[in-house]
């Protein structure tokens, strides 16, 4: 993007540093991580970051978001609105509608891309759990993410202390972000590789 | 670079342990820090990744008996509700015995000390850091003391120690953070001035955090 296109590119007044649009970008994983945890569904995350990013350079544009310092909760609270908002839109609405349209709303099949994110999800936290190193550390777990039991109850049925149930949490939290950043920098290394360089092999086979 | 303080707050976000104001609070400050939200996306990624794996795979949930049927659950997880409770009975017999023989030992010794003390809680930061002022910390005339310093717990450290520096007076201790990341420390009064001090929470050798507090009676 580019920081001269707007208002938020001038120079602000008592020589505070001006902001840029560029300055939204770097608020984007903390968005990104705000939307999930409030969703829990990555393809929903994904269109809500894209229309938080949107309207946050529009405010900047406009010089609504002046203060470099004001950004973050400017963004933190146009995050929340986009999924306050993306669940009224789920709402039922008054007009009664088709039986057979609800069904076939309902039933809408995942796309390719929607099945390889949830297989790919799937994949990561199975591999999160096989390593961890205890079968007691492994039920933590799962009590505690797919149970939804809460510390105190999991503390008593596996007769923990609380800093042990921080530390298994903790590894498996580093453990899962280890693995993310991982796959992302694979994704972005396949996407290099797959650039065929035509130009640079204009006078031969690239094999050569 | 994330701070034990950092961890406190992530855990506590994270755990649900936070009041609206305060995980609002913190997401304004995951704005700012991509290092804090990969660690919250990450968490969000393991929930959303085990829960579909629990519905597809037969990982089933941790307390549950699959039906008995006996299946597997993917990942060599026993579930809870499979698992033995824990020996309630016998360790109340236990401790029973043992009150019983505490109250003959009590009723034929002479009497000594009073069995309790009173003490004078002090916390040393009680808002975490969130205030620039020192605090100054009132400590009783004569007795005990017990500090309250935050020591929040981190997978890296394997120890905390707390230092206590008035002028010349250097004193420390090993301690145990308890669950919500404070170490109490008993201290008697009398070994503390009035003044200007400084806690050191050191993580080995390492300084983990420091809170400057004044002293007064």
């Amino acid at each position: 993007m580019d920081e001269s296109a707007g208002k938020g590119a001038e120079q602000g007044d008592g020589g505070v540093r001006a902001l840029g649009e560029s300055d939204a970008l770097r608020c984007l994983p903390g968005a990104r991580a705000l939307i999930l945890r409030l969703t829990r569904d990555a393809t929903l995350t994904n269109d809500l970051c894209q229309d938080v990013m949107l309207a946050v350079v529009m405010a900047i544009r406009e010089g609504r978001v002046k203060h470099p310092d004001a950004l973050p909760a400017y963004v933190q609270q146009t995050s929340r609105h986009m999924v306050y908002a993306s669940r009224r839109k789920l709402q039922p609405v008054a007009v009664e509608s088709p039986a057979e349209t609800e069904t076939v709303w309902a039933e809408t099949p995942a796309t390719p891309a929607e099945t390889y994110e949830a297989d790919e999800q799937r994949r990561l936290a199975l591999e999160v759990l096989e390593e961890l190193p205890t079968e007691r550390d492994r039920t933590l777990i799962l009590g505690f993410y797919v149970d939804g039991l809460s510390k105190s109850d999991l503390m008593h049925r596996l007769q923990l202390t609380a800093q042990h149930f921080d530390k298994v949490l903790f590894r498996a939290r580093t453990r899962m972000r280890d693995l993310l950043h991982e796959r992302m920098n694979a994704g972005q290394q396949r996407l290099r590789d797959s650039a065929a360089p035509g130009v640079l092999y204009r006078n031969g086979s690239r094999h050569e | 670079m994330t701070s034990p303080l950092d961890h406190y707050l992530l855990r506590a976000y994270l755990d649900g342990e936070m009041d609206e104001t305060a995980a609002e609070a913190f997401e304004v400050l995951l704005m700012a820090r991509p290092d804090l939200a990969a660690l919250v996306e990450a968490d969000a990624a393991l929930a959303i990744g085990l829960r579909a794996a629990g519905s597809q795979s037969g990982l089933g949930p941790a307390t549950e008996d699959n039906g008995g049927n006996g299946k597997s659950t993917g990942a060599g997880v026993t579930p809870l509700r499979k698992r033995p409770r824990a020996p309630l009975g016998r360790w109340l017999a236990a401790a029973g015995v043992m009150l019983a023989f505490g109250m003959g030992i009590g009723r034929w010794l002479p009497h000594a000390s009073d069995p309790m003390t009173p003490a004078t809680l002090v916390y040393v930061d009680k808002l975490r850091s969130s205030v620039t002022t020192t605090p100054r910390l009132r400590l009783p005339s004569e007795g005990a003391a017990v500090l309250m310093i935050p020591v929040a717990s981190t997978d890296a450290c394997a120890s905390h120690r707390v230092r206590i520096v008035q002028g010349s007076l250097d004193q420390s201790a090993e301690v145990n953070p308890d669950e919500f990341g404070y170490a109490n420390l008993v201290v008697d009064a009398s070994r503390l001035r009035d003044g200007q001090a400084q806690v050191h929470v050191l993580c080995g050798d390492a300084p983990a955090a420091e809170y400057p507090v004044e002293f007064f009676r």
